[in-house]
């Protein structure tokens, strides 16, 4: 079971209830039965049935206006860091297959596919009118090129792939480090998603129903955009859409401005779109876990040493009292707890782990996150505080305690630090620091291919998969909650959550 | 030590002592000043930092009791702290946040009676931590302030907290609220003690975890720091004046009160800067001064050592034979006085040497004359002898006698022929000097007259008017001259130039009269080398020379009682030349130069 996929539409009059039938289906789906989406609207056209959010009107309006948690950086694409890039990105780029909100593999780039030498290669006939943005028929050879640069290739390594060859234009055939016996789901991974270089714009042309129209210019040193206006692409047809970043205050100005649909995990944003009675308010599915990656668990476990889990009830805690945003303690099972198949983890594992210097670093000890992150920071701050508190006298400072080797009783202080994603992603790749909260998706394609990606940021995890599942802790899962303007366009999700504006799905057939 | 050193050095210590004793004074004096002007500095920012610290301890009590009106006025409050409604939790966690940013404090937390954090708005996470010590630490407070260190996420930081309580329900809680005082609250304190007064202060809070510092400099682990408190301490070594204000601290973790420190210090880096100023320009005004003065005394002794040394060159000089060395001097002072003393020692041992002469040469003479008695003796007795023989012959043997005096006679002319050379002989010993009155200008004149035709040297005359009578030999008188005129022509070296012979009287007050005899040439002049022995015998710098003109001319005008010097300069140009000066006693012989009765002794004239 690798989805947990859950939709729930959710007024403003009756939010409560729905909620406890919420949590009631999601119990549902994780002890293994994959029940459908709940009700919603009736069929639309080209979107699997029980994936949408919100039926079209009965008019199609020429533009939408979809506000978004955070800004969305081109440098990135197809492979999105954030909430906001995931929903943009899943409009511009096609991947060679899809995978939907009811887990069934759908065709994208690819329109068939096959598996040759027992499941060892796969031979994917790509769509006989697939083209980039500008018209530019997209080839074989083209999708396995833009495979080869920068983050594509690291997400082929973990993905297992050993090799390409494009047998003709339209036929890609992909040899494989192991045999699948069933289409890889990694080549519904974002990330492999077909782009070419753009040499006019930053924007690499993807093969999507949208393309990049216009886009507000980055601030001065920075390379991400607060708007992105994107419209049908070669073919394609559907509204206009306009995304734009939101934050702060000004997002619930938005609701005001006339803005369509709004992604966000503020509570303030949520209450105050509830007393709105043109909004639709939707929790989305809990698609990130917030995990502590500690150094010092590590050298515990690597020193056959044994350390606890955290309980439920205290995780709930945290949730509810430590984390902005919509948030509850973890829920498993974890998916990095099922690794045992992975030879891909095995692969990562060859030669010396590296030592985490974090755990023998003496002086003021760190526990860091991604800034810009506050659910990540609450949670560092939370552990940072119950550091500072008297573990017979709480409870939580026990567990966490146990959890946690070293977090109690060190002379040196303990301290929560933001650190800029760059600075973060290096201090996380050597294990510089005591602890790092990281945000890693609840729900993935191949655990073995995520673990593998999780190795790559923080190569001082690697380990066997008993190792791994126990050195991983679990804080809290979050979710997004989306407001949409009632009638004002079709909605649907992806199978990670992702929102797609109806017209962006017109291709499934 | 020379002379010029002793001078030189007294010259650079007269100088010096005073410019030494000036700038230590000016150092000494602006040192105490600005060090005063600090200490005033200083405790009027202590007396400032204490008021302010008070104005903020009653503002945070202030505020703390607004927002305790607030909080006891707040039903959703209550509903989480008192009810622990579960859908008010969140609210009541995020309270004192929100109040904190409207109150300005950087400091609020919330406590309930167990000292239980319920809502902290510097660590918004911090929640449920039992911390029941700070509370009533701070209620026991004289006053119900304190430093506190309040814990954050990230870096502690030390806040100025006050407290308050409120009842709610019949339940107690605590406010703790208090602000920053760290580096901006210090630079603020810094900034305010520094208007009206003098800037660049510093102040430092120093408590048991560290020291902050209003310029941003922050240490940790030296709150052990010992200290000087109350009175402003400063030395020359010292780098700072500094003054402090003690400040009650709370150690929460530990439960108990210690003592912080805020201290006022003031860089003495200016007063440090102005003494070095001090001390550059004092020693750029002693090496001034010392040039100065060294340049002084250089001038100053080579003015009064030069005529020593002028006159120790002269005295060196003398001796027997030359004792025509010019002391003359124009001075009016001691040296002058000096000079003039040694000219007439000079004068007196001239006739002393005369006298000594004039006894060796009668000495001489007698000696002389043995030795001419002697000689003609030896020539007389071969005459003597033939004469005997031809007596004897002319009587015994008259026949014989032409013969013998044939024979004889060339006995008899050799003889004669030895006297005849001896006379000869001694005649050349010595010059007849027979003084009588000579006109020089009569003698110069016919010298001149002599002279022309001789070479291409065109010969000038400028004689005094009427006669110039020496008592001399005139042959003596014209051989001076005429050496003196030869020697002008030959300096020409054939080429064409000017010779020309003065005269003139010379009537000095005090002073023998004299004649100052000049002959001066165009030609190429001597070396300081030359003129040193130009007197000497056998010195000559041309080619086929005697060397003895001159020496003979200064040796004729000893002999006269006179004296003799040059004057010359060597140069590329022609023109300038040499002057050979001559003076000679008018009048009366002098004592020393009378002529000698045994003169005539020697036979002949030079």
């Amino acid at each position: 079971m690798r989805f947990s996929l859950l939709c729930v539409i959710r007024s403003s009059a009756g939010r409560l209830h729905v909620l406890a039938a919420v949590a009631a289906v999601a119990s549902l789906v994780m002890v293994g039965c994959r029940p459908p989406p709940q009700a919603g609207p009736g069929p639309v056209a080209g979107v699997a049935e029980g994936c949408v959010i919100q039926l079209p009107p009965a008019e199609l309006p020429n533009a939408v206006s979809v506000a978004l948690p955070g800004e969305i950086d081109p440098t990135h694409a197809p492979q999105p860091e954030n909430a906001a890039e995931r929903v943009v990105f899943r409009h511009l780029y096609e991947t060679l297959i899809r995978v939907d909100c009811r887990d069934r593999i759908r065709p994208g780039l690819a329109e068939s596919w096959h598996a040759r030498d027992g499941g060892r290669a796969w031979e994917f006939v790509l769509r006989k009118d697939a083209r980039f943005w500008d018209g530019t028929p997209v080839t074989a050879a083209g999708v396995a090129a833009g495979w080869q640069s920068g983050a594509a290739g690291t997400r082929t390594r973990a993905a297992g792939l050993d090799s390409t060859d494009a047998e003709s234009d339209r036929r890609l055939i992909v040899y494989m480090g192991r045999p699948h016996r069933d289409v890889p789901r990694v080549f519904a991974d974002p990330g492999l998603a077909a782009a070419r270089p753009s040499a006019d714009s930053p924007w690499p042309r993807g093969t999507g129903p949208y393309g990049v129209e216009g886009y507000s210019e980055p601030a001065e040193g920075g390379t991400a955009a607060r708007a992105v206006n994107v419209s049908p692409a070669w073919g394609a047809e559907g509204p206009d859409i306009d995304f734009r970043a939101a934050s702060g205050a000004e997002t619930r100005d938005l609701l005001e401005d006339g803005v369509d649909v709004l992604l966000t995990a503020d509570r303030a944003v949520i209450e105050y779109a509830a007393t709105r009675p043109q909004f639709v308010d939707t929790a989305l599915a809990w698609n990130r876990t917030y995990v502590l990656l500690s150094t010092t668990r590590v050298r515990e476990v690597r020193g056959a040493g044994t350390a606890s889990a955290l309980p439920a009830d205290l995780l709930d805690a945290i949730a509810r009292d430590a984390v902005s945003g919509d948030a509850r303690g973890h829920r498993p099972p974890s998916w990095w707890e099922d690794l045992g198949s992975c030879s891909g983890v095995a692969r990562v594992l060859s030669g010396l782990p590296p030592v985490p210097r974090g755990a023998y670093r003496s002086g003021p000890r760190r526990i860091v996150y991604a800034l810009g992150d506050p659910v990540a920071r609450g949670l560092a701050e939370r552990i940072v505080a119950l550091a500072g508190a008297d573990p017979g006298g709480s409870a939580e400072a026990a567990a966490f305690a146990a959890a946690v080797p070293g977090l109690l009783g060190a002379d040196a202080r303990l301290l929560a630090q933001g650190l800029e994603q760059e600075e973060f992603a290096a201090s996380l790749r050597e294990g510089d620091d005591f602890a790092y909260v990281v945000a890693v998706p609840r729900q993935v394609l191949d655990p073995c291919f995520d673990i593998s990606l999780l190795v790559s940021r923080a190569e001082w995890l690697a380990m066997d998969a008993a190792g791994l599942a126990s050195v991983i802790i679990p804080l809290v899962d979050t979710r997004q909650q989306l407001i949409a303007r009632r009638g004002a366009v079709a909605l649907a999700v992806d199978w990670d959550g992702t929102v797609l504006v109806a017209g962006a799905a017109v291709r499934e057939k | 030590m020379s002379f010029r050193a002793r001078l030189l050095l007294a010259f650079v210590v007269v100088f010096l002592i005073p410019v030494i004793v000036l700038a230590l004074a000016v150092r000494k004096e602006v040192g105490s000043r600005l060090t005063a002007q600090y200490e005033r500095s200083v405790a009027s920012l202590v007396a400032v930092i204490e008021d302010d610290l008070e104005t903020e301890s009653e503002a945070i009590a202030a505020t703390l009791a607004a927002f305790k009106q607030a909080v006891v006025d707040d039903n959703r409050f209550r509903m989480g702290a008192v009810d622990r409604v579960a859908s008010e939790r969140r609210y009541l966690l995020d309270y004192a946040g929100r109040a904190m940013q409207l109150t300005g404090l950087s400091m609020l937390q919330i406590q309930d009676e167990s000292g239980r954090i319920i809502s902290s708005g510097h660590f918004r996470n911090e929640y449920d931590r039992l911390e029941p010590g700070l509370p009533e630490l701070l209620a026991a407070m004289p006053g119900g302030v304190a430093l506190v260190q309040a814990r954050t996420p990230e870096v502690p930081f030390l806040a100025l907290a006050r407290v308050d309580s409120f009842s709610m329900a019949g339940r107690s809680f605590w406010l703790v609220g208090g602000v920053s005082a760290e580096q901006r609250f210090l630079a603020r304190l810094a900034r305010e003690g520094g208007v009206g007064g003098m800037g660049g202060m510093t102040v430092s809070l120093i408590y048991p975890g560290g020291v902050l510092t209003s310029g941003g400099e922050t240490t940790t682990g030296a709150g052990s720091e010992s200290s000087r408190s109350g009175e402003p301490a400063s030395d020359e070594a010292s780098s700072e004046l500094v003054e402090e204000l003690e400040v009650p601290f709370i150690d929460a973790a530990r439960g108990e009160t210690v003592t912080a420190r805020v201290r006022v210090s003031h860089p003495l880096t200016e007063l440090h800067a102005l003494r070095r100023s001090i001390d550059i320009w004092f020693l750029v005004a002693v090496a001034t001064t010392g040039f100065v003065a060294l340049l002084l005394a250089t001038w100053l002794s080579s003015r009064i050592s030069r005529p020593l040394v002028e006159l120790a060159r002269k005295t060196s000089r003398i001796d027997l034979d030359r004792l025509d060395v010019d002391f003359r001097s124009a001075r009016k002072d001691e040296i002058g006085a000096l000079s003039r003393l040694l000219g007439a020692m000079t004068e007196r041992l001239r006739a002393s040497a005369g006298r000594i002469k004039e006894a060796e040469r009668r000495a001489t003479l007698g000696e002389l004359a043995r030795q001419v008695n002697h000689d003609i003796k030896n020539g007389l007795i071969p005459i003597r002898n033939v004469f005997r023989h031809l007596e004897r012959m002319a009587r015994d043997e008259p026949k014989r006698l032409p013969g013998v005096f044939a024979e004889r006679r060339g006995t008899i002319d050799s003889s004669i022929a030895y006297l005849e050379n001896l006379a000869s002989n001694y005649a050349r010993l010595y010059p007849r000097i027979e003084r009588q009155p000579c006109d020089v200008n009569a003698i110069a004149r016919r010298v001149v007259t002599d002279a022309r035709g001789s070479g291409p040297a065109s010969l000038e005359m400028d004689l005094c008017e009427g006669a110039a009578e020496v008592v001399s030999d005139p042959v003596v008188l014209r051989r001076i001259i005429e050496n003196l005129v030869d020697n002008a022509i030959e300096s020409l070296e054939s080429r064409p130039g000017r010779v020309t012979v003065s005269t003139e009287r010379l009537d000095e007050d005090g002073e023998r009269a004299s004649v100052r005899i000049t002959v001066a040439d165009t030609g190429i002049g001597m070396s300081e080398e030359e003129l040193e022995k130009i007197f000497d015998d056998f010195y000559t710098t041309r080619e086929g020379g005697t060397g003895l003109g001159l020496s003979i001319v200064r040796r004729l005008v000893m002999d006269l009682n006179g004296s003799v010097k040059v004057e010359s300069e060597r140069g590329r140009e022609r023109g300038r030349g040499s002057r050979f000066i001559v003076e000679l006693p008018l009048g009366s012989p002098a004592p020393g130069a009378q002529p000698a009765r045994g003169d005539k002794a020697g036979g002949g004239r030079a």
